[in-house]
């Protein structure tokens, strides 16, 4: 079983994002380091998983800058066999990296695609939908849970629905976004991370892949920071007087209740 | 022909969801100020009935596809579908919830038709012609001004419980027309083989108007009982930090933050929670912030427009008899 997991680099978690002051439209890279997208460990785990227990073979792709490797590096150290990086030095746009990844996975013939369910810097969940399109396959995004059935042509899959868990079956290849709940990523060791980091990485040019892009779909005009909440009040008394105070303060300042 | 806006009215157990309403009103409001006309794609098994509920929402016209086999969402029948509709009407913009269900047709049908995909927006302006979403990213931290290239149709997916819902009127009857199940491509036939309720959630986060959420202070399991009465009695949902969730008190589906889900509800009451960023980074655009939490420094107070510093196993009780009380009034 051919199994592929894509990966984005996005700012840590923790990062204080800024805008820039020169270009509205980007955010100031200067002071946050950046990350595996989170969801996108979850896809790397069940890879890693599902591989252990099918025989199968693992690879990583990333689309993006140099500095992207990194977690290709990290992908590999968590255990991850083949990786791809396709360099490109344009602003991140999921339409763009879904047409140049069907491109480079149309040559290879995966079994079965794992992503993230979305990705924490542009969050738009999009890449795993517009990649099976572009492949003409299956998706089951939002997943808990994978099961590979019927000799490795089918997979049933636990997705997350408003109010409950729908289990949907599919056939194979078929494109998975991960959600939390599916597992556990393994943390790579000092040693997994020295391997990792000697292995050799497949690298091919964005451009030699664009050949019939239609250009990207949406413009992004400019960022804004959220409004500053208003100063807050804090209630004085002991714990039931507050209460009782902020339950009249819902009902008639702020009108919620 | 005509300028049309596509609305998708999403249905669960025979009734169409809260932010068909939603759509349906901000929908209204864009088709006024291009000159279009409000339709809604209708999709599901019986749900033929509805389409009188959505005239009385202002939607003029209604693309009905109902069939047994389509009883569930499943992305590929409900892609062609949509898509064939696009095709024929060319709608000058595409709204959906932001539901899973809603994101995940959005995303596939902007592969299939080269449409520009905007997700989750909690805001609209309209410009002639021109749309321009916003819409968070960066997990909220800043929001982005994004419009379609040229050419490309807007399939826009609407963060619910942000836009305003079309007030109920007479409403003419809509006109429906029927639009055939076009086979699914068996070779990506998806089925939806069971639903399974979740255990104890009324509501879910990202559709209630009302969350209480606990974190680490509500030290075990156990004691998010206290929270599920709450939500029952106050009509609200439970939500968790991913302290809570990751000590195993409370399953995913609850958390609340930039790993879990993002909510805008008008009230948040958090709960033992210290307000990483994180966290924040799911919550920070709700409407009003409650924040109870012992102590007086942590960064949650910094957003809350009410905080009470205490314990929440004191205060939780008290509050909500007051509500109830003030309700019962
Ligand atoms: C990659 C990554 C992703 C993450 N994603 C998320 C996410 O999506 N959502 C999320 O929430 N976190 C997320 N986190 C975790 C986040 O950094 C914090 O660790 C977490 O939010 C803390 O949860 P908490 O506020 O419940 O716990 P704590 O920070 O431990 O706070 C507990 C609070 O409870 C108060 N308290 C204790 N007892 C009482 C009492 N009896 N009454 C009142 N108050 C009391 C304490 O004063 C304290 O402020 C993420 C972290 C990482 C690294
Ligand atoms: N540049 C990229 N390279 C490889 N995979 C990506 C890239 N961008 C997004 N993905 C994958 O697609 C998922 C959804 O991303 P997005 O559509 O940007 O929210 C991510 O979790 C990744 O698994």
């Amino acid at each position: 079983m051919k199994i592929c997991v894509i990966v984005k680099r996005v700012p840590d978690t923790e990062a204080n994002i800024k805008i820039r002051t020169d270009k509205p439209d980007r955010i100031d890279e200067s002071e946050i380091s950046f990350i595996i997208n989170p969801y996108d460990e979850f896809a790397v785990e069940e890879a890693l998983k599902i591989a252990d227990e099918k025989d199968g073979e693992t690879t990583v792709i990333t689309v993006g800058s140099k500095e992207s490797e990194a977690v290709l590096r990290h992908a590999l150290a968590m255990g991850i066999e083949n990786a791809v990086h396709v360099t490109d030095n344009e602003e991140s746009d999921p339409f763009r990296t879904a047409f140049l990844l069907g491109k480079v996975i149309n040559d290879k013939g995966f079994d079965l695609i794992l992503c993230g369910k979305a990705a924490i810097d542009d969050d738009t969940a999009g890449v795993g939908s517009m990649l099976a399109e572009n492949l003409g396959l299956a998706q089951v995004l939002v997943v808990t849970k994978v099961e590979i059935a019927g000799d490795g042509k089918k997979v049933v899959c636990h997705r997350d629905i408003e109010g409950g868990t729908m289990v949907v079956e599919a056939p194979l290849p078929a494109v998975i976004s991960c959600q939390k709940g599916l597992n556990e990523p393994r943390l790579p060791t000092i040693i997994d991370i020295k391997r990792a980091n000697k292995k050799a990485l497949e690298t091919f040019d964005s451009k030699s892949y664009l050949e019939g892009f239609s250009g990207p779909r949406v413009k992004i005009g400019k960022f804004t920071s959220p409004p500053p909440r208003p100063v807050g009040k804090v209630l004085k008394g002991d714990s039931g007087t507050a209460a009782k105070e902020l339950a009249k303060l819902l009902r008639e300042e702020a009108k919620v209740i | 022909m005509s300028k049309e806006i596509l609305i998708w009215v999403q249905v669960r157990q025979g009734k169409l969801l809260k932010i068909a309403a939603e759509l349906a009103g901000e929908g209204k409001k864009m088709c006024q100020s291009m000159g279009a006309k409000l339709s809604a794609v209708l999709i599901g098994k019986e749900v033929a009935g509805l389409t009188g509920e959505l005239g009385c929402l202002g939607v003029e016209k209604v693309y009905l596809a109902d069939d047994a086999s389509l009883a569930n969402y499943t992305t590929e029948p409900y892609t062609g579908i949509f898509a064939s509709i696009i095709e024929k009407v060319k709608p000058v913009a595409v709204l959906v919830g932001a539901t899973f269900p809603g994101r995940d047709l959005a995303a596939r049908l902007a592969g299939r038709v080269k449409g520009a995909l905007i997700a989750d927006v909690i805001g609209m302006s309209i410009d002639g012609d021109k749309i321009s979403a916003r819409r968070p990213m960066y997990s909220g931290k800043v929001i982005a001004e994004v419009g379609a290239a040229a050419g490309a149709i807007p399939i826009l997916s609407l963060r619910p419980n942000v836009f305003a819902a079309a007030v109920k009127g007479a409403g003419a009857a809509p006109e429906v027309e029927k639009i055939s199940t076009p086979a699914a491509r068996d070779s990506l036939k998806t089925v939806c083989r069971e639903i399974i309720a979740s255990a104890g959630a009324i509501l879910d986060v990202a559709e209630a108007d009302i969350i209480v959420s606990g974190g680490r202070g509500m030290k075990d399991g156990a004691n998010f009982k206290l929270l599920f009465e709450f939500a029952k009695d106050i009509g609200a949902a439970v939500g968790a930090s991913r302290a809570a969730v990751d000590s195993g008190w409370i399953s995913h589906e609850h958390q609340v933050g930039q790993t879990g889900k993002a909510v805008s509800p008008t009230l948040y009451i958090a709960c033992g929670i210290s307000g990483a960023i994180q966290h924040l980074a799911g919550m920070s655009s709700s409407k009003v912030i409650v924040a109870i939490n012992k102590d007086p420094d942590a960064n949650i107070f910094k957003l809350a427009n009410y905080g009470i510093v205490g314990d929440l196993f004191q205060v939780l009780p008290v509050l909500r008899e007051e509500i109830l009380k003030i309700r019962a009034n």
